[in-house]
């Protein structure tokens, strides 16, 4: 309904029946995620909303907030949004995640250090990228495994954490071979020595399941490696 | 608008409340069919005259909030009552409610030319948005505006 040309009260404002709900989702929204700069987020927020993607949201509100100083300022639930805006197709592009990780007001500067750290191309599984990002979040390999199933689990928050084998077996071997010095069969006996496991458990394996299994959480896991080999 | 006195974590962000009101305001003005879509190009917009000038709006209604809150003006007078407890109580009062009231005024002053510029920042977009979108609806509110003229006359 277009205005009246003449305003001589505020009752003559139309307001759009949906217009109260989208500012109340928008403004949960905000609340729980905190970003980092409002605007920079809103406009990400509404060109999502728009196009009908998954929006630039976390789950809930996250107290530990990284500090973007040292870190990359990824956080867990960052990571997870990230997670469910690109993991729909399988492969991912650059200037996908790198319009994406704007939207969430993360440093572009750290991005462009993992993307050169992964070796990506401008096409790339997105999976992959996942797994970089957990183990810039975990001091070690193992750590950075358990952070991953606790993402991508569909387990409650606080569950056992369960995710598929052939999902583990993605993540676990990218972040070996970015390690560099971990030979081929030391993978796959690592692998092989839990399958057993995950037949009992239909085919899904839990971060109980492999955390204490090997005594590998003296290594540093192939990010903190690779960036103290940058330095 | 945020409370300072709430949940320390639940907070809304700092500036969100300019950021929603502007938004909502601009949504009235213009009624558009898509909401969001005329949102995300709003917010582009913005990000694009922030990216221009220099000046961040978040920042800049942070402050803006924060001197609503906490009113520094009031500070500055309990200091000043202290230094005069000398004086009898009735002298104390009278002073101190005089001090505080020339403060309220001198505070809400600021804030004034503060809005006015706002004010002229909001006109210069909806300006520009007006121009791009309705060329002839300034024609239209002049000749209103001038056959009002000639019946007051």
């Amino acid at each position: 309904m277009p205005l009246p040309d003449t305003m001589y009260c505020s009752q003559q404002i139309n307001i759009p029946p949906e217009l109260p709900d989208i500012l109340k989702t928008f403004t949960k929204a905000a609340i729980r995620t905190q970003p980092k700069d409002l605007w920079l987020w809103s406009a990400a927020y509404f060109s999502a909303l728009s196009k009908g993607e998954c929006l630039p949201v976390k789950d809930r509100l996250e107290m530990n907030v990284a500090t973007q100083k040292t870190d990359t300022g990824l956080t867990p639930g960052l990571l997870k949004t990230l997670h469910k805006q690109l993991s729909c197709g399988q492969t991912c592009s650059k200037e996908e995640l790198r319009k994406k990780w704007k939207g969430l007001c993360l440093p572009m500067d750290k991005l462009e250090m993992m993307l050169e750290l992964g070796r990506f191309t401008s096409e790339f599984n997105w999976i992959e990228f996942f797994a970089l990002g957990c183990s810039s979040l975990g001091g070690t390999l193992m750590s950075s495994l358990k952070i991953a199933c606790e993402i991508l689990t569909e387990d409650e928050e606080g569950g056992a954490a369960r995710i598929p084998f052939s999902t583990f077996v993605k993540l676990y071997t990218f972040l070996a071979h970015l390690d560099g010095d971990m030979p081929q069969d030391h993978i796959d006996n690592f692998l092989s020595s839990l399958q057993p496991l995950v037949e009992l458990q239909h085919g899904m394996i839990k971060p109980l399941d492999f955390i204490y299994r090997e005594d590998m959480d003296s290594t540093p896991s192939s990010f903190s490696k690779a960036t103290s080999r940058a330095e | 608008m945020s409370v300072p006195f709430s949940n320390t974590h639940l907070r809304v962000p700092q500036g969100f409340g300019t950021l929603l009101e502007g938004l909502a305001r601009e949504v009235l003005r213009d009624q558009p069919e898509d909401i969001p879509k005329y949102a995300a190009q709003y917010f582009e917009t913005l990000l694009k005259q922030r990216e221009d000038s220099g000046v961040d709006p978040v920042e800049w209604a942070a402050k803006l909030e924060d001197r609503f809150y906490n009113n520094h003006a009031f500070k500055t007078t309990q200091s000043q009552t202290e230094d005069e407890l000398s004086h009898s109580e009735e002298d104390l009062n009278v002073s101190a409610t005089q001090r505080n009231n020339s403060e309220e005024v001198n505070f809400t002053e600021s804030t004034d030319e503060e809005e006015k510029h706002i004010m002229s920042l909001e006109r210069r977009l909806s300006e520009e948005e007006s121009f791009n979108r309705f060329p002839g609806a300034d024609l239209l509110s002049d000749d209103l505006s001038e056959t009002e003229e000639e019946r007051d006359q």
